[in-house]
């Protein structure tokens, strides 16, 4: 087996290990990347909720005190601005969604859908539960979502929701004395749900992979030439001439012929200029044989 | 602003007297405060009369509105602070109230405290007081029996300055050592007053000594002299003539020498 052949199979190989290793090291770290960089998303979500209501309670609700006794105004309560603010970022992540997922809620359009009922029930069948994450498939693709319990902390939060008499008259008024009430101190009433898209940061991940792969084949692929050609030129085909050369000189031939050029300092120059002096004793002592 | 017998053109700031006349312009809000921590917001298009009447032994503020919005609040219990309105009157309150005026309809809305009014009554009843509570609609309509809700109308809401809708931010401390002088305009015109001189006897008597020096004015008096049967009192300003003392019956007969002229038949 020629050496080119040997010295390429080893090369293949080599390189075939390094991609598989670096492709496997890489996929992963890639992937695990995207399924942070979503968690971070969907947690950056989660506290932009909380300091939207936390905002909303503290310093939206007690300036409209007044007016919420002309009209109601559901922008004084923390779930509907929290909602409101994300419906905004919505016009720019359309496949990002919040909900204030609630069993028996004021608002409708807070009322919890099957999915997100199980969800709701899992926190009050488990009250020391803090969050539940996990994945669930979409008409959109799949979506990962983070979810934490609405729990009735305070009693100041039954002034609107304890029962119908005691709620705001304008609160009433507005969404009717069919809903919202019978809540209780430390009761979980509902579940804030952030649902974030997978496929695109997964899709980006595999998009960065790909680059990765391709850009590791073809500096593979160049080292692979650029070794050939440096290896044909500076040790194949220096031995191969010198190997021509000595079997001449091995027949008796060429004996006259001017020294082997020495084409470099390396290796290859220092066994041609052996060999040169080998063929000058060859020479010496054939003469002295005939003489 | 009517001050005395001129017109002022208001600012921010101006101390009010008793006896100014405000009225507010189309998209305009006034806020009048007063020392005891009171403050009364006038909406766009509304008239208002400040008066100090005596109220027992002393005196009260009063103020007399006949059209728009008004927006009374911090009245402290036992203040002598009173609003009249054509339809309503509101003989006091704690927290605060806001009123919508009509030609034909008045509103009323607790929105804090209580408010007590004078209940309408029928000629020869006595007057009695109409305690509204917190969160109560009163709503009092010409010649009808005034009615009491839970709940203000929306019309009623709609009708409200955005501003009601808010507590009245305090600006007096700002002018307390910067008295704001308003600027005169021209003497008023008797259609500028005339409703202020057709008010309620208590709040168009001081009228009479404050407008007299206008009766001079040809307009002006021939103005108070057609609308006479509204401000009666009027007459002895008008007609000095008809109310100088009577000579004896005798003299008179002897002295007298012709009868009396058309004049006096007015």
């Amino acid at each position: 087996m020629k050496l080119v052949i040997k010295f390429n199979l080893v090369f293949l190989l080599i390189f075939l290990i390094g991609l598989g290793a670096a492709g496997f090291a890489s996929n992963e770290l890639l992937q695990r990347n995207a399924r942070d960089e979503i968690v971070l998303n969907a947690r950056l979500v989660m506290e932009s909720a909380l300091a939207t209501r936390a905002y909303t309670s503290t310093q939206v609700g007690p300036l409209l005190q007044t007016q919420m006794k002309y009209t109601f105004l559901p922008q004084s309560v923390p779930a509907y601005s929290a909602t409101e603010v994300f419906n905004g970022l919505r016009k720019a992540f359309p496949d990002y969604s919040y909900k204030e997922a609630t069993l028996n809620p004021t608002n409708p359009r807070n009322r919890a859908n099957d999915w997100e009922a199980d969800i709701v029930h899992q926190f009050r069948n488990a009250t020391d539960k803090a969050e539940v994450v996990g994945e669930r498939d979409t008409p959109g693709g799949k979506s990962f979502y983070i979810a934490r319990p609405i729990q009735i902390k305070q009693e100041s939060c039954l002034y609107c929701h304890s029962t119908v008499d005691a709620a705001p008259k304008t609160l009433v008024e507005k969404y009717g004395p069919a809903n919202g009430f019978g809540w209780k101190v430390n009761e979980v009433i509902g579940a804030q749900i952030v649902s974030v898209p997978t496929d695109v940061p997964i899709a980006r991940a595999h998009a960065a992979f790909r680059t990765f792969m391709v850009s590791l084949t073809a500096v593979f692929g160049f080292i692979f030439v650029a070794l050939n050609l440096m290896l044909w030129f500076m040790v194949i085909r220096p031995v191969t001439q010198l190997s021509r050369f000595a079997d001449l000189v091995s027949q008796g031939d060429n004996m006259d012929a001017p020294d082997f050029p020495v084409g470099s300092r390396d290796e290859i120059g220092v066994l041609t200029q052996s060999f040169n002096r080998m063929k000058k004793s060859l020479v010496q002592a054939m003469k002295m044989l005939e003489a | 602003m009517v001050r005395g017998v001129a017109r002022y053109t208001l600012a921010e700031g101006v101390r009010l007297q008793s006896g100014d006349i405000i009225e507010v312009g189309d998209k305009g809000l006034t806020q009048m405060e007063l020392p005891d921590g009171a403050a009364l917001a006038l909406g766009p298009k509304t008239r208002a009369l400040a008066a100090t009447l005596p109220r027992g032994k002393q005196t009260a503020a009063v103020f007399y509105v006949t059209q728009g919005e008004l927006k009374l609040a911090g009245v402290k219990p036992g203040a002598r602070l009173r609003i009249v309105t054509p339809l309503i009157t509101l003989q006091g309150a704690e927290g605060a109230t806001v009123m919508v005026l009509g030609d034909a309809e008045g509103s009323l809305f607790v929105e804090s405290g209580e408010a007590r009014l004078a209940a309408p009554r029928a000629r020869g009843e006595a007057a009695t007081t109409l305690r509204l509570k917190s969160g109560e609609f009163y709503t009092v309509k010409a010649r009808q029996k005034a009615v009491v809700a839970t709940r203000p109308s929306p019309a009623f809401i709609g009708a409200l300055p955005k501003a009601f809708l808010d507590p009245l931010p305090a600006r007096m401390a700002r002018y307390k050592d910067r008295p704001v002088r308003p600027q005169r305009l021209e003497l008023v015109s008797y259609a500028e007053v005339e409703t202020w001189l057709k008010a309620p006897l208590e709040f168009r008597r001081p009228m009479l000594p404050r407008f007299k020096s206008r009766a001079a004015e040809a307009a002006f008096r021939d103005a108070l002299v057609a609308n006479l049967h509204f401000h009666p009192e009027w007459d002895p300003v008008l007609f000095p003539e008809k109310y100088l003392p009577k000579e004896p019956e005798g003299d008179a007969a002897r002295d007298a020498p012709a009868p009396a002229g058309p004049a006096d038949k007015r």
